[in-house]
């Protein structure tokens, strides 16, 4: 059984012989391929490259695009940052307010250099793996993106006190987005992975969640011609869970660390993937045998559970950890005996 | 809003009750009516003692507690008490507490950091109780950073780090304060989520002292600027 298969039997629930595991490792590529990230983050051959090595080395059963959110937030004008050891950050956003960015024009997914990076490393991708692994893109959706455009602040100020103008704003992004979404699904995209920080329960109250962010993603969703695996953003997700089922093309969620994976499935119903594991910042400062043993406890919880993939739970795997803890990590998925019937 | 509480208590306790239950909701547009009518009534004088301070505090010690408050509450919270002082100062034709001037300190955002949203919520909450704040902004160096708090005379700075990576570049600026004779004489409060999920980082980075939200911080500034002039007396 190759990833490919195992991926699509935890999706269509039949359970593989042995757990499948999703580890973020966009940026780790650079690190085994010795690229500098500013190279690794413009140039999507030697992404790919990278990601070729993560195959090699720890045979993931997905592979990653890349995760440069920055690259958005560039491709409408703001500045981005390189850095020798983390994905690169916006220095400026384009703009600060609403107002900013009713006025700025909207890259072409097709043309933009910075777009162009993400749909090229997908494709190659898809076109040198995807026969044996799934491909998954990263990519925010309308409830967040305008924060790469116009700022944290800018954004929370508008959803906060201006609900014309997050109304225009959404109706600005949204066509962009699914116009981006789309080709990266036909360039080879199994699925995307989207955080949702503005209906997360750290960022946003329930009322928010509810009657702004949840309309939107339901709007969006539905307009997308491939699934979609919604993640915590970061921080424990169960308070509003519940308002992130149900949705359009909504094949799985990430779910934090600290969250309750047996709540997590009966919020999600049967159906959901889930996909959860340790936390990715205690990575590099733990053992390979804390890592498996934290791996086999998470898997020894979720034993009966069909549709639980095991992941780092966070954003990328950061560059110093260890080889040995990634590969502990696949092995506690491996070595775990499948689906307990 | 439960009304038999309401109904037991005074007027202030009732005023903060109910903004709470607003910034709860997010709402800024109740939360402006609630406070016109208790001001309608016992006017701007002791507003913010009696009413707002309390609400700050009561917040501030939810989220400390019951890790319940969203980044949306206290923005919204930032911004009402910032309406206040507004309507106070058009009032008493002030910008800030009469005879509550505080520091300065200097604040930003280390270098190679640009997030800059709980910067600038903390620096909020540091104006509203009085303090006065150079903010420096994103990813400044230790020697701006110090040579800012030398101009302006601060006896803190206040620096932010969103992810471990730049979190750990305060090690440079605890190295350029203790390099040039300012150990103790300026006091190093850190900030910045990474340093809520590693509270070891603090002292790794050789912080002199870490707040856990904005509103936490006005206290953790008021020790620090204490332990400095205490520093400054002994040496």
């Amino acid at each position: 059984m190759n990833s490919r298969e195992r991926i699509q039997s935890v999706f269509c629930g039949t359970g593989p012989v042995h757990r499948a595991y999703a580890m973020t490792l966009s940026l780790y590529g650079a690190r085994l391929t010795h690229c500098p990230l500013s190279v690794y983050f413009t140039d999507p051959h030697r992404y790919v490259d990278g990601q070729g090595a993560i195959n090699e080395l720890f045979s993931p059963d997905v592979l990653f695009g890349p995760f440069a959110f920055a690259q958005l937030g560039a491709s409408f004008g703001g500045e981005i940052k390189y850095f020798e050891d983390q994905a690169p950050v916006l220095r400026e956003t384009a703009g600060t307010s609403m107002n900013d960015l009713t006025l700025i024009s909207i890259p072409d997914p097709e043309t933009c250099p910075y777009l162009q990076y993400h749909s090229l490393a997908i494709s190659e991708l898809a076109e040198k793996y995807g026969p044996e692994t799934p491909i998954a893109a990263i990519l925010p959706l309308p409830i967040d993106l305008p924060s790469l455009i116009i700022g944290m602040d800018g954004w929370i100020e508008t959803i906060l006190f201006d609900p014309e103008g997050t109304q225009e704003v959404i109706e600005i992004i949204t066509p962009f987005l699914v116009d981006l979404a789309n080709m990266l699904y036909e360039n080879g995209a199994d699925f995307i992975v989207s955080p949702c920080a503005f209906s997360s329960p750290s960022i946003v109250t329930r009322g928010i969640a509810t009657d702004f962010a949840r309309p939107v993603l339901e709007k969006t969703l539905r307009l997308l011609h491939g699934p979609v695996v919604l993640h915590h953003g970061g921080a424990p997700v169960l308070p509003h869970l519940d308002l992130l089922t149900n949705l359009p093309n909504v094949a799985g969620y990430v779910v934090d660390a600290r969250d309750n994976l047996a709540r997590a499935r009966e919020i999600v119903g049967p159906d959901g993937v889930l996909f959860s594991g340790p936390s990715n910042l205690s990575l590099p400062d733990i053992s390979a045998d804390e890592v498996a043993r934290r791996c086999s406890a998470i898997l020894a919880d979720r034993a009966s559970d069909p549709r639980f993939i095991l992941c780092n739970s966070g954003p990328d795997v950061p560059l110093r950890t260890s080889p040995a803890n990634i590969r502990a990590f696949r092995d506690a998925a491996r070595s775990s005996g499948g689906v307990c019937q | 809003m439960d009304t038999s509480l309401s109904s037991l208590s005074t007027p202030e306790i009732r005023c903060q009750n109910d903004l709470i239950h607003a910034i709860h909701l997010a709402d800024r547009q109740t939360a402006r009516l609630i406070i016109e009518e208790w001001t309608n009534v016992y006017g701007y004088e002791y507003f913010f003692d009696d009413v707002m301070e309390p609400v700050l505090s009561r917040l501030g010690d939810e989220w400390v507690c019951q890790e319940s408050v969203t980044i949306a509450q206290v923005y919204v919270a930032a911004r009402i008490a910032e309406d206040v002082l507004i309507q106070i100062a058009s009032q008493m034709s002030a910008t800030v507490k009469p005879g509550h001037r505080k520091g300065p300190v200097v604040f930003g955002n280390i270098e190679d950091d640009f997030h800059s949203l709980g910067r600038k919520m903390v620096v909020t909450f540091l104006r509203i109780n009085g303090w006065e704040v150079i903010d420096l902004g994103n990813d400044i160096s230790p020697v701006q950073f110090v040579d800012a708090a030398i101009q302006a005379g601060a006896r803190v700075i206040g620096v932010f780090a969103m992810t471990l990576s730049t979190s750990r570049n305060i090690t440079h600026l605890r190295e350029e304060i203790d390099s040039r004779g300012l150990k103790g004489k300026i006091q190093l409060a850190v900030g910045g989520a990474v340093f809520n999920v590693y509270p070891s980082l603090v002292e790794e980075v050789g912080g002199d002292g870490t707040a856990t939200n904005a509103m936490s911080a006005v206290p953790l500034f008021e020790r620090l600027y204490e332990a400095a002039m205490e520093e400054s007396a002994v040496l």
